[in-house]
């Protein structure tokens, strides 16, 4: 119960902290405005944060689900069929190893400026963690419940539906978590590299001019939206998967 | 079963043979077995741990593919496996209870009974209808909407069972179905067993550890001999039908049991030694 309080706690605490040493050691707002300072800018920037987190915002929701489609089509397809797993697996795998942020700059030669390069490199970053782990899961499934499902005369693509995916979804959505986390991080990347709009740009812009505050309220404003992404992964979980926590909740009330 | 029906087998078994690798070596586990069940007949098939009952019932249910020898189900021989190892060979040709229950946690108590006929192309709501009308029966009702982690070991069993029953398949495989019941419950399901296939006459193969279960059920027991499994013992129980929980203190009832329970004895030695060697 209340399990929030504690991390709540510990936050505000770190946050007067903060408040209290920039106050008395007479930090100049340049270098580390205190959180009052930031909260300031907060309200007296927020049409212009507004319209700069919309940008940000559109990218991490086309580029994820963008991933989404293509990470589930290709790991169902991988799960489903040897040769494709076989033959794209290891490419798959292999394609992480690729330096994304390095590609970034790239993509702005091959496809522009505008939000399209973006959505690509947060599609890429999110694309990973949610095809490995769904195939993991789909690969998951009890031989002896896919001898259960054969013996009462099911097809390969009855135990594809019928006991495969189910089994996968716990672990989807851990990659979903995985990847809504990486994203935000994958959208600023993106508007680093080159952009005219968004909240990573925002930051680039106003850093060297010594907009500190400004910074800092951009970064709070994407971990807000990081956060809320997460919880709508977790909430989206628990609406599809009611048995897999009701079970948790009354196996190991507080183990884990 | 009536004197006048005639004799049909339904599953031959002859010279059965299969192997697998176990501890890194390829050990026989069914040694050239041969055994009969004909239609409407309960047998027992009973045997120490780790002999290859299951394996048998696999093999004749067509998960597994025999090494050599012949089977036959419903007058048709033939292998176990065709294709891919989905559907075809004998796979959905009997209602097979396996030895664990092997609910799905993501389905309701009634929607893992309704699987089978799920696969068959039942529509949902149809298919439910048809097993609300056997949850009271299986001991399952005001469960029906929960999830099996939420039922006790007998409860997981009996929608197990209600799952392998809707399908009405004439042969009825059934692996160790009482496994997880206490004595008394375990009793009466042996006895709404008993009644169940006096009225339905389907043919049923019983796996077991309890000899009494064997004895009281069966038409013929089986027993196997230590891994690598064969029959050691072809038992007629001659009792008479229908049958009732009462005549395990006859004495025609000891008898039998007594014909059973030395060589079983011998065979559970043997395992144990083999056991120690290995
Ligand atoms: N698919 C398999 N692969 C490898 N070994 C197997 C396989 N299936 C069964 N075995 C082995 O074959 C032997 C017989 O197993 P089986 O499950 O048929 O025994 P059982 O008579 O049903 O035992 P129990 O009474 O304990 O259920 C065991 O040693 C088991 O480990
Ligand atoms: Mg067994």
């Amino acid at each position: 119960m209340l399990s929030w309080l504690l991390p709540v706690a510990i936050l505000a605490g770190l946050v007067a902290a903060w408040e209290l040493w920039v106050q008395l050691a007479d930090v100049p707002k340049w270098q580390l405005p205190a959180p009052s300072e930031i909260a300031k800018e907060l309200s007296s920037s927020s049409d212009l944060l507004w319209d700069h987190t919309l940008v940000t915002l559109k990218e991490i929701v086309v580029g994820f689900l963008a991933a989404l489609i293509a990470g589930l089509v290709l790991a169902g397809g991988i799960a489903y069929s040897r040769v494709l797993e076989r033959s794209v697996y290891p490419i798959v795998i292999a394609s992480q190893t690729v330096p994304i942020i390095a590609i970034a700059p790239l993509l702005l030669i091959w496809v522009g400026y505008g939000l399209t390069p973006k959505i690509i490199i947060v599609a890429l970053i999110c694309f990973y963690p949610i095809a490995v782990n769904t195939v993991d899961g789909l690969k998951a499934a009890d031989p002896d419940m896919i001898n259960m499902v054969r013996a009462l005369g099911a097809s390969r693509w009855q135990v594809f539906t019928k006991l495969q995916i189910p089994t996968a979804l716990p672990f989807m959505f851990s990659g979903i978590k995985i990847g809504v986390s990486v994203s935000v991080i994958a959208a600023v990347i993106g508007e680093w590299v080159g952009a005219s709009e968004g909240l990573g740009y925002l930051i680039t812009y106003s850093q060297p001019l010594f907009l500190t505050a400004r910074v800092f309220a951009a970064i709070l404003v994407l971990s807000v939206m990081g956060i809320t992404l997460f919880v709508l992964a977790a909430l989206a979980e628990r609406m599809m998967m009611p048995w897999h926590f009701s079970e948790k909740r009354s196996n190991s009330m507080r183990q884990l | 079963m009536s004197m006048d029906a005639p004799i049909r087998p339904k599953i031959r078994i002859e010279s059965v043979n299969k192997s697998y690798v176990i501890d890194g070596q390829q050990q026989a586990v069914l040694n050239g077995i041969d055994l009969t069940v004909n239609e409407g007949e309960f047998v027992s098939i009973i045997g120490p741990s780790g002999c290859g009952k299951s394996t048998l019932l696999n093999i004749i249910a067509g998960l597994d593919q025999p090494d050599s020898g012949s089977v036959e189900l419903s007058g048709v021989t033939g292998d176990a496996i065709s294709g891919d190892g989905f559907g075809g060979g004998r796979l959905g040709q009997t209602g097979y209870m396996q030895q664990k229950d092997l609910l799905l946690p993501w389905r309701s108590v009634l929607d893992n009974t309704i699987l089978g006929l799920e696969l068959r192309g039942m529509p949902k709501r149809q298919a439910r209808e048809r097993a609300l009308e056997f949850t009271e029966e299986f001991g399952l009702k005001g469960f029906e909407h929960q999830y099996p982690y939420a039922l006790s070991g007998g409860m997981r069993q009996r929608a197990a069972f209600l799952r392998t029953m809707l399908l009405d398949q004439d042969v009825v495989l059934l692996d160790e179905p009482f496994g997880a019941l206490d004595a008394l419950t375990r009793v009466q399901m042996q006895e709404w067993l008993l009644q169940l296939w006096e009225s339905v006459n389907k043919t049923i193969v019983l796996i077991t550890h309890d000899v009494d279960e064997a004895l009281l059920l069966s038409d013929r027991v089986y027993l196997l001999t230590a891994r690598p499994g064969k029959t050691a013992l072809a038992l007629e129980v001659g009792l008479p039908r229908p049958r009732h929980y009462d005549m395990v203190t006859s004495s025609e009832f000891a008898a039998l049991k007594s014909s059973l329970m030395g060589p079983l004895r011998s065979q559970v030695l043997a395992t144990r030694s083999g056991g120690q060697s290995g």
